[in-house]
């Protein structure tokens, strides 16, 4: 699904990551160009987390370039958010640590209110706005760091691996609210190695193994016939 | 030989009556602590936050230094300042010398490295905790101070509280550069020291009682504020 979506495509040419001489992603070609939602799926250890720290500039590649569209500049990031695997926030209320956001980002105090307001509903988290975030559950802290991306309004959102710590029915909430991204034209791109959730989510797979990019195909294509051996074991396991 | 309990009965006493010597003394000492707190931690608390949230070249040898003077000898310390004020010193033209000030400086100096350091370690902890998320969130190190600092608030506290502890329990460098003079520059801790010389252990006893109250309320304040920060 090709897509006219302002941020994309993304590009990494020859991409790799290494740390004392280990090389943790390696010699990676990949290019995104569709909307919806891109999931990286693959084992534990398999270098997803690295390789969308990568794409966010949290780390820098040791060589190869990775670049979105050209268009965009490189100097406001604020199009793009990431949703780390185990967040932090400021022991301070909810609405603090969204507001927090804007004010980085440097969005205009008059329109603080309105985002706030949307993020908070969007989230489910209008009713405990005023209350401290050291007093809230992982999957509302979860939620949290979703409406801190949602009030930015990024046209692309990286997550990485959320729903780990999660139980189903908080799986369930946070995953309708990435549809809801998906819905409002933002770009997902998402880790996980839970296959299922790959499965509901995922408009296109990006497989990783052993810090290198083995396959790359519509998300209904992978699951019916995966290309390579290495997702075909990694199918098969998770089904067993 | 002294009668123990007839020289703690009478302490008790001049605590209880308000003794206007032991109140003066008290008071000038909580003036000297306080200013000295005051003017330590307007110091520190930015110059802690700074060396715990920014990476620069020197930072680990400025660190290295601060928590050097951590350990500083408050006799030398008196010993430089009553150099430094002394009629023939660099700064004798000021006249602090045997001025309460002399004290405020002297004890400012000594608790400033506490109150640095034990901000910089709160601090760096606490943007250690954050700073994945921070480069995640693209958030300038200068917007996050705010809120980092009323994070830390409680830890803050607790290192002023520290510093306050250091500087009311001083007496080395008071005694040098505030010369002990009755109604002037005479503190709780020096009071202490000239009246067990003299034997006038009535005065030193109900004085070293408040010491000891000081003592006591900070530290179980620096215990509640930990407690208040755990919940």
């Amino acid at each position: 699904m090709q897509t006219n979506h302002h941020s994309l495509p993304l590009l990494l040419e020859d991409v790799a990551y290494e740390v004392d001489g280990l090389e943790l992603i390696k010699d990676t070609n990949l290019k995104i160009n569709s909307a919806g939602s891109t999931i990286i799926l693959g084992h534990n250890g398999s270098g997803k987390s690295l390789l969308l720290k990568l794409l966010h500039g949290v780390i820098t590649p040791s060589s190869g370039q990775i670049t979105w569209n050209k268009n965009i500049p490189a100097t406001n990031q604020y199009w793009r958010t990431f949703l780390l695997q185990r967040p932090t926030f400021f022991k301070q209320t909810v609405h603090y640590n969204i507001e927090f956001v804007l004010r980085i980002a440097q969005i205009p105090t008059n329109e603080h209110k309105t985002r706030c307001q949307q993020a908070l509903e969007i989230c489910g988290l209008t009713n405990i706005s005023h209350q401290y975030t050291h007093s809230l559950s992982g999957g509302e802290l979860q939620k949290l760091s979703l409406a801190r991306a949602w009030v930015l309004k990024p046209t692309v959102v990286l997550l990485d691996e959320p729903t780990v710590a999660l139980d189903p029915p908080s799986v369930i909430g946070f995953e309708n609210i990435i549809r809801q991204f998906k819905q409002s034209g933002t770009k997902v791109i998402m880790t996980t190695h839970d296959l299922a959730q790959a499965k509901r989510l995922a408009d296109e797979i990006v497989f990783i193994d052993a810090g290198k990019v083995i396959e790359q195909s519509p998300a209904e294509k992978f699951f019916s016939r995966p290309r390579s051996n290495q997702a075909q074991n990694f199918i098969s396991g998770e089904l067993i | 030989m002294h009668d123990d309990q007839g020289i703690l009965t009478t302490a008790i006493q001049l605590i209880f009556t308000l003794e206007p010597e032991l109140v003066e003394i008290v008071l000038l000492s909580l003036k000297v602590s306080i200013t000295a707190v005051i003017m330590a931690t307007l110091i520190s608390i930015p110059l802690g936050t700074l060396l715990g949230t920014y990476r620069f070249r020197s930072r680990d040898f400025i660190t290295g230094i601060i928590n050097a003077l951590m350990g500083l000898p408050p006799v030398v310390v008196g010993l430089a300042f009553y150099l430094l004020l002394s009629r023939s010193g660099p700064l004798g033209n000021l006249e602090l010398l045997f001025t309460s000030s002399a004290m405020i400086l002297a004890q400012c100096i000594l608790i400033t490295p506490i109150i640095i350091s034990l901000t910089q370690q709160s601090i760096e902890d606490l943007f250690k905790q954050h700073e994945l998320q921070f480069k995640a969130l693209g958030a300038p190190t200068l917007l996050t101070l705010r809120p980092l600092l009323r994070d830390a608030r409680t830890s803050l506290f607790t290192a002023v509280l520290a510093g306050f502890g250091r500087a009311s329990a001083e007496v080395g460098a008071v005694l040098i550069v505030g010369g002990n003079i009755n109604h002037l520059t005479r503190v709780m801790t020096t009071t202490i020291a000239l009246e067990t010389s003299k034997g006038n252990l009535e005065l030193a006893m109900a004085l070293g009682i408040i010491l000891l109250i000081i003592s006591f309320t900070i530290t179980s304040l620096m215990i509640v504020v930990r407690k208040t920060q755990s919940v």
